[in-house]
């Protein structure tokens, strides 16, 4: 750890291939009933949880109890958040939300892809990229932040105004088009 | 999570940048109180005049009053930064509680001496919202330091983690005010004090989680 915080990255991927066996047996110890896609979730969750704060560990310490602590706090929150989700009540998706048939009618659809192609080309590059990585190639918010190296917040961010910018922009193209 | 945990070894290490290590929260916290401490001092100047409130100092029962507050302020922060350090944290939180007690047990005790000396008068509570809207403003900069110091580590406990934040800089908020601004009895600092700091604590334990979170965490 102690070079890979000097940006060693061989030596950051022996580290990472090192504990990943160690933090998957953990994790599937503490996690018996836990799936192996649930496990494997919770093991890359902890690596990418020890490459965030990588800094926050003394090289004058033991590895061992600073890797824990970190294993300890992730599976908690795993908890938490699977405790939040068990929670929750599955429904089937509703076609029809409100009365008033204006309301329902195209929803978030759009007839033109050309335009649709256009309007995502004409939005700022950081808004654009969330839209391609996310809507377009489909990955979830953790890989995307893992491939643009901006935060979960930062990507929610910058869909939600993508998707406000085109949806301003494609509305004004149809009534320009009526 | 679709991603194969080998090609998230290789996304991680690929273009690493460097980390250096943090340091040790005992230093930053010494860092951060002399900082914060000298920009209070001069928001203080700044409210009262230099000799006033020097003068204030020589009374011993005030000056054990802030002395008691400043070791809070400073135990308070090191606790906080500690706990963002995986696997320390727990015995700095002691300290700074049994500093606060300290201090609590401090103000309580000028209140008695209060209420021996003058009867239910020396008890008499006068309202100082001049403290209670002083404290967040004059804590606000230091505070915003503290919270980007404790988002360089890790947030292993946030709520906490916030409130000890908070209680430090507060308690150093409550200082500069004490200094700049004279207070007749204890009984005011207790409550209306008091209750500004208990006040800041639990609003920054509801809020930890949204300042101190997992930045890839969904």
């Amino acid at each position: 750890m102690r070079a890979a915080q000097q940006s060693d990255a061989v030596a950051y991927t022996q580290l990472l291939e090192a504990i990943a066996p160690r933090v998957r047996r953990v994790v599937a110890a503490r996690r018996h009933f836990a799936g192996e896609q649930e496990v494997e979730d919770l093991v890359q969750d902890v690596l990418l949880s020890v490459h965030a704060v990588r800094a926050t560990y003394d090289p004058s310490r033991p590895f061992g109890p600073w890797l824990m602590a970190i294993i300890r706090n992730r599976l908690a929150d795993g908890a938490r958040r699977y405790a939040r989700r068990a929670g929750e009540v599955a429904v089937d998706d509703l076609d029809v939300t409100f009365a008033d048939p204006a309301t329902n009618i195209s929803g978030e659809t759009y007839g033109d892809p050309q335009e649709l192609v256009q309007a995502i080309r004409g939005l700022p590059r950081g808004q654009r990229q969330a839209i391609e990585l996310m809507k377009l190639r489909g990955m979830s918010l953790k890989e995307a932040a893992v491939a643009t190296g901006l935060s979960v917040a930062a990507l929610k961010v910058a869909t939600h105004r993508a998707m406000a910018s085109l949806r301003r922009i494609l509305v004004k193209t149809d009534d320009t088009q009526h | 999570m679709t991603l194969n945990t080998d090609a998230l070894i290789h996304r991680l290490s690929h273009d690493l940048q460097a980390a250096p290590p943090l340091g040790r929260p005992f230093l930053r916290s010494i860092v951060w109180t002399t900082a914060a401490g000298l920009y209070v001092a001069l928001v203080v100047m700044w409210m009262a005049s230099p000799d006033v409130a020097m003068g204030r100092w020589r009374d011993p029962s005030f000056a054990i009053q802030q002395v008691a507050a400043l070791v809070t302020t400073f135990t308070a922060a090191a606790a906080a930064l500690s706990m963002t350090i995986p696997g320390r944290g727990r015995i700095a939180s002691l300290v700074a509680v049994a500093a606060a007690s300290v201090w609590l047990g401090i103000v309580l005790r000028g209140c008695l001496y209060d209420w021996m000396a003058a009867g239910s008068v020396g008890l008499a509570l006068r309202g100082d919202w001049a403290c209670v809207a002083g404290i967040p403003m004059t804590g606000a900069l230091p505070g915003l330091a503290l919270a980007v110091m404790l988002r360089r580590g890790a947030p292993l406990h946030p709520r906490p983690t916030a409130a000890l934040g908070a209680l430090s800089v507060a308690s150093l908020a409550s200082l500069g005010m004490c200094v700049a601004q004279p207070h007749e009895r204890d009984v005011t600092i207790l409550v209306w004090h008091g209750a500004t700091i208990a006040g800041a604590s639990v609003l920054a334990a509801m809020v930890g989680r949204s300042i101190l979170n997992w930045k890839h965490a969904p």
